[in-house]
């Protein structure tokens, strides 16, 4: 296909082409063969480049939303003589979030490869900033050369398609926070289990200082710095924790509204992240979203992953799988775990505005089937995105948390 | 964010700057370096060179003072302003009806529009402009130009503006990159402001992705063996491609247009008189005028060189006159319309076909073989005027006129490859349509005009000559005589310094007078003068005749080239019926008809310098070339097309080459070569029976012609597949390609280790690892297993490897490439 230089060259070709025969003008005729010969090449050459080249792509399974982004195209040359020169990879990214985002439109990055050798491969990157938590769709890559001339183009389609998780932002939590999940203040059971074969986790290593056991010498680290190191032992906590994210939005919702979404799904993801990291006994996570759902399971970093790539995609709802999403956190609600609400809304009524008063069971629209469901409902605490305090209890990395 | 990193991004694309200022130093060089040459195409094509000189300077200067300095950068619009502004008074001259003036104020817009062009500060649109500018120069250099060293320099042309298209490809591709870089960095940067607002952070534009000009892996690498290869291929087949399309493609116009020059035209002396004086000047000028073949009328077969002089007749002169000044002039009568030619008669011995390439004149008077008749190749519009005695061709225009132009004539003038002397009198009568064989009374009495009060001494000296000689009854013998007296070295000498004549001579006295009389110096117009009264004052109707006498023989292409200085002037004595010799030298003439009997009195000249015989072969063949190059290329039309038999079928183009002017000599030799050395040959092996040493000789000829066929034809089809997909090696085993594994091949092989077509890939990998173990080298055995492992996973078994996986394995064949790197070697 001819670009826009092509065309001027063709136009001007053309008129040569006129003139020759018009005039029976043999050196404008051997001016134009001139012309045509180096566009014919052209047309071999841009057709063969693409000829038996394979494209891949490498991405990382998940980031978080805001960090820069890598990504490396790999583009291998099957011909054992005929190299590659300057081709244009054209990568796609298409932003597959629903809510209120259908309009964006995807967007086409452009990598210039300078040379991939016969045989040979090459890789290239580019940078990507992934602003917005979700689903992110890379490809089709289209592979496009006009060398050597410029006059020509010619593409070819690779599917290539790769699909990246784009966590939230995640800030961090605040002691406050700590009080309220450890059971403190808010009444909740603090329940300590135990759980493995020491109390007691291994942590690192420091040098021996009088006083230490001889229990505590690693020989081996010993032995091989000449020096006497001791293990040093942290006593792990074991907490649990149910956690329930009202996702309400209304049917036009605004920016404030998103943004106390997104802070909301922020704290949650945190919040989660914090609870993989100090190891907690156990969590439950339940969604009032646009669509219900509750998953509980050891706070081991891989469940947590989980639960963090399910908040990637979460979308807000209407409000009415409230009740259904707290019906389920009830069933799986761990032994004497404190319960939080994280909502995009205020708590309905006046009197549920302290921050550490407990949610009635009956806004949950009867989800306690038993005394003591009705009961761990009547504890929960209920924080919602547009608190004026909600700095007390999760905090942006660079400082307090804006009011949305 | 892209901010993230601007200092280093700043730092990498200062470093791209500098880089990519190299690449566009080189691009500026190169626009230029087009431009001049397109305008010196164009000044090569006027004679003149103006433009080219004032584009050198411009585009130099507008190197410095705006691409280096970038002191002057002309804004967009008052370019625009500018070259819109210099199309108005450039308007005048192109409304002029003349061709040439108008492709000259053509190329002068171009010249300043490039000019202009040159001061503005330079992206890709304007060095495409430049590229397409300079183009149209060379476009208007094709109508101004004809020759060889044009069709080299435009060569030179294509391969600069190959060269300039890729680089601004190249170059275009970096600023793209660049910009969509600092847009991004823009985006970023103006998306750090805002992000201290939380709905900004946490809702804004979703994707910000760009490409770090630094990113680029290895740029240098690009401009390796292989594209140079293939660009100088790309020429070198461009070349091919031109020749065939050239050839092919149909011409279909009216024809007749060609190149246009401002330069004189060559002055071949031809004109309705001429003086003495003239002819200093004609004879010091080594111009071409024209060339000529001859061959066989019947077979078509090129004749060698003739066996003596050739006499190229250009105009016959009765009428001599003196101004005044002394200044001798040669006049012929005024010119008739002429008529048509007659066809050889069939009892013509030796028929001989003369192809004439005359180049581009002034003057519509051609020269032929004396007695000229038409035939296959004569145009139909040429005309003789018996009157004035010249060839002329159809009144044409100027553009025509400054063609090359082509004719065939035939003649009988020959016998044993040798000019004859006596040339019949055959003149077609327009008025009664019947071929005339005598001259009339009142043309014989218009040659035999003479005053005896002027030339009281060459009377004299002629009848004591005469009487001398005894040869009163035979007018051949009493020419011979006269001739021969003046061609008497040891009296009369032949010289162009005509100042040493005026220096000696008698002005009193008519200089033909005196040069019999006196001072015995001059050129041959002298000799002929003075032979013609000579013969004029015993009685014998006598003209002066002006042409060409033997020019320079090229064996290469078997033709005769004659130049300027060729020019020359003999006599024709006018021989009655009865006064006719018999013999084979009469045999052209016809019974009852009167002849001319050619008489050249000139002595041969005593300084002609004979220059070294290398410079004159190479002169010959740059000749060649150039005749070649008007041949095949400039004179290519539609006759010629189907003359040559391009879109006949195969089976009509037998003996095309033979027929081929000029190129037919080379054909024939090889031919006759064929026909005197190896035929014989095999005829005496078949003699001799087939088993003696003639047979081991054709059996290995034989032999190495099979070879030689079967090489050929395998070489043909490799190239062509590797033409038409770009590998010449497909043949070889395919297979889904495993980059991993044919990366650690790679390695091995670059460090001596090749696997054996008869070896599987885990042999290979066995027999690496026994070397790797004896090196101590089991992380690299461990990671040889894992990368084996995988590919036969990947090969054998159709799987696909996670993203941890490629990792892994890229990490071994990292561990790998560091062990093998590590050993000595």
């Amino acid at each position: 296909m001819p670009t826009r230089e092509g065309l001027y060259f063709v136009s001007v070709l053309l008129f040569v082409m006129g003139g020759a025969v018009a005039r029976e003008l043999n050196l404008l005729i051997v001016l134009a063969g001139m012309m045509i010969g180096p566009l014919v090449f052209h047309a071999r050459m841009v057709l063969l480049a693409l000829r038996r080249l394979s494209v891949s792509r490498r991405l990382p399974r998940r980031i978080q939303a805001g960090e820069s982004l890598h990504v490396r195209i790999g583009i291998a040359n099957g011909r054992r003589q005929l190299g590659a020169w300057l081709l244009r990879a054209r990568d796609r990214i298409t932003y597959r979030n629903g809510q209120g985002d259908g309009g964006i439109p995807p967007t086409a990055v452009d990598v210039a490869v300078p040379l991939v050798e016969p045989a040979g491969e090459t890789w290239v990157s580019y940078r990507a900033h992934l602003t917005r938590r979700g689903l992110y769709e890379f490809g089709p890559i289209t592979v496009s050369t006009r060398f050597p001339l410029g006059l020509l183009e010619c593409s070819r389609r690779f599917d290539a398609r790769q699909e990246l998780i784009v966590c939230p932002r995640l800030g961090r939590m605040t002691a406050e926070w700590d009080r309220l999940t450890q059971g403190g203040p808010t009444g909740t059971q603090a329940a300590l289990a135990r759980q493995g074969l020491t109390e007691d986790e291994f942590h690192g290593l420091r040098e021996w200082r009088p006083g230490d056991s001889r229990r505590w010498v690693h020989w081996r680290t010993s032995a091989r710095l000449s020096t006497l190191s001791v293990k040093q032992f942290e006593r792990k906590r074991h907490r649990s924790l149910a956690l329930l994210l009202d996702l309400r939005m209304p049917a036009r919702p605004t920016e404030t509204d998103r943004v106390r979404l997104e802070l909301v799904v922020s704290i949650a993801a945190t919040a989660l992240t914090d609870i993989a990291r100090q190891g907690l006994a156990r969590v439950t996570l339940a969604i009032a979203g646009a669509r219900p759902g509750c998953w509980s399971g050891a706070a081991s970093p891989r469940f947590v992953d989980e639960l963090i790539d399910r908040l990637a995609a979460v979308e807000g709802g209407s409000g009415a799988t409230l009740a259904e999403a707290a019906r389920m956190l009830v069933e799986r609600w761990p032994g004497g775990a404190p319960g939080v609400v994280l909502s995009t809304r205020p708590m309905p009524a006046d009197a549920f505005g302290s921050v550490n008063r407990s949610a009635p069971a009956e806004l949950f629209g009867g989800a306690a089937g038993t005394a003591v469901e009705a009961r761990r409902l009547d504890r929960v605490t209920w924080i919602d995105a547009g608190r004026r305090d909600l700095d007390r209890f999760f905090q942006w990395s660079h400082g307090p948390v804006d009011r949305a | 964010m892209p901010n993230g990193g601007t200092g280093s991004n700043m730092e990498s694309t200062m470093h791209q700057r500098t880089e990519t200022d190299g690449l566009e130093r080189m691009l500026q060089l190169l626009t230029i370096g087009l431009a001049v040459l397109s305008a010196f195409l164009v000044d090569w094509g006027r004679g003149r060179a103006a433009f080219s000189p004032a584009l050198l300077v411009t585009s130099l200067t507008a190197f410095y003072v705006t691409d280096t300095r970038r002191w002057i950068q002309l804004p967009r619009a008052v370019v625009g302003i500018l070259t819109l502004g210099v199309v108005f008074p450039m308007a005048q001259g192109f409304l002029r009806y003349d061709t040439a003036a108008q492709l000259t104020e053509i190329g002068r817009l171009l010249t300043v529009w490039i000019s202009v062009f040159f001061f503005q500060a330079k992206s890709p649109r304007i060095y495409g402009s430049l590229i397409v500018l300079s183009l149209l120069m060379v476009v208007v250099a094709s109508i101004l130009n004809d020759g060889l060293v044009f069709a080299l320099l435009l060569i030179v042309f294509q391969f600069g503006g190959l060269l300039s298209l890729i680089l601004l490809y190249v170059h275009s591709g970096q600023i793209a990159l660049r910009s969509r870089f600092a847009a991004a960095v823009g985006a970023g940067r103006a998306g750090a402001d805002r992000a201290s607002r939380l709905a900004d952070r946490l809702l804004g534009k979703p994707i910000l992705a760009y490409q770090e000009p630094s990113s680029l892996p290895d740029r240098g690498r690009m401009w390796d063996r292989g594209l140079i290869v293939h660009l100088l291929g790309m020429v070198c087949a461009t070349i091919v491609f031109t020749a065939a399309f050239f050839f092919a493609v149909p011409r279909i116009g009216a024809g007749g247009w060609r190149a246009m020059r401002e330069r004189p035209h060559p002055s071949v002396g031809l004109g309705s008189a001429i003086e003495f004086r003239q002819f200093e000047k004609i004879l010091s000028n080594d111009e071409l005028v024209l060339r000529l073949a001859f061959s066989d009328a019947r077979t078509g077969a090129p004749l060698p060189a003739m066996l003596g002089p050739v006499y190229l007749q250009g105009r016959a002169l009765p009428f001599y006159d003196v101004d005044a000044r002394g200044h001798v002039t040669w006049r012929s009568y005024s010119h008739g319309e002429g008529a048509a030619f007659s066809e050889l008669p069939r009892s013509t011995a030796e028929p001989v076909r003369t192809d004439f390439l005359f180049e581009p004149t002034g003057d519509p008077s051609l020269v032929f073989i004396s007695a000229p008749a038409s035939g296959p190749g004569t145009p139909g519009d040429l005309r003789y005027d018996r009157h004035s005695g010249r060839l002329v061709r159809p009144r044409s225009d100027d553009l025509s006129m400054g063609t090359p132009y082509r004719y065939s004539l035939y003649s009988d003038g020959f016998r044993s490859r040798s000019q004859m002397p006596v040339m019949p009198v055959r003149n077609h009568n327009r008025r009664t349509g019947e071929t005339e064989y005598q001259l009339g009374p009142q043309e014989k009495a218009g040659l035999l005009e003479f005053d005896r009060a002027r030339f009281p001494r060459l009377a004299q000296t002629a009848r004591a000559l005469i009487e001398e000689g005894r040869t009163e009854t035979n007018r051949i013998f009493k020419g011979r005589a006269l001739q021969n007296h003046l061609k008497d070295a040891r009296v009369f000498h032949y010289t162009l310094d005509l100042e040493s004549i005026e220096a000696v001579r008698h002005p009193e006295l008519d200089p033909i007078e005196d040069f019999v009389a006196n001072h015995h110096t001059g050129h041959c117009a002298y000799f002929a003068s003075a032979l013609a009264m000579m013969l004029r004052s015993v009685g014998i109707p006598a003209r002066v005749v002006i042409g060409f006498l033997d020019g320079e023989y090229n064996g290469l292409g078997n033709y005769y080239q004659f130049r300027q200085n060729d020019a020359h002037a003999w006599v024709e004595m006018y021989l009655e019926p009865d006064q006719v010799p018999e013999g084979p030298t009469a045999a052209a003439v016809s019974p009852g008809g009167a002849a001319w009997y050619r008489l050249d009195p000139t002595p041969p000249a005593d300084d002609a310098l004979v220059g070294a015989e290398g410079a004159r072969n190479i002169d010959k063949l740059l000749d060649f070339a150039q005749l070649l190059w008007k041949d095949y290329v400039l004179d290519m039309n539609a006759a010629r097309q189907n003359a040559s038999g391009i879109f006949s079928p195969p089976g009509e183009r037998a003996g095309l080459l033979e027929r081929t002017p000029f190129l037919g000599p080379v054909w024939s030799a090889m031919r006759s070569w064929w026909k005197e050395r190896i035929v014989p040959f095999l005829a005496a092996w078949r003699r001799e029976g087939f088993w003696n040493w003639r047979g081991g000789v054709v059996a290995s000829v034989l032999a190495a012609l099979v070879f030689a066929l079967a090489a050929a034809a395998r070489f043909a089809a490799r190239s062509g597949r590797a033409f038409w997909s770009g590998d010449g090696r497909r043949g070889r085993a395919a297979g889904p390609r495993i980059e991993f594994y044919e990366r650690l091949e790679r390695i091995l092989r670059h460090h001596g280790w090749v696997r054996r077509p008869t070896q599987t890939q885990r042999e290979f990998a066995r027999e690496a690892s026994a070397a790797f173990h004896e090196g101590h080298g089991d992380a690299s055995v461990d990671a040889l297993r894992r990368i084996i492992d995988a590919f036969y996973r990947v090969r054998f078994g159709g799987a696909t490897l996670s993203d941890t996986e490629s990792r892994e394995i890229d990490g071994a064949v990292d561990s790998v490439r560091a062990h093998v790197a590590s050993r000595p070697r």
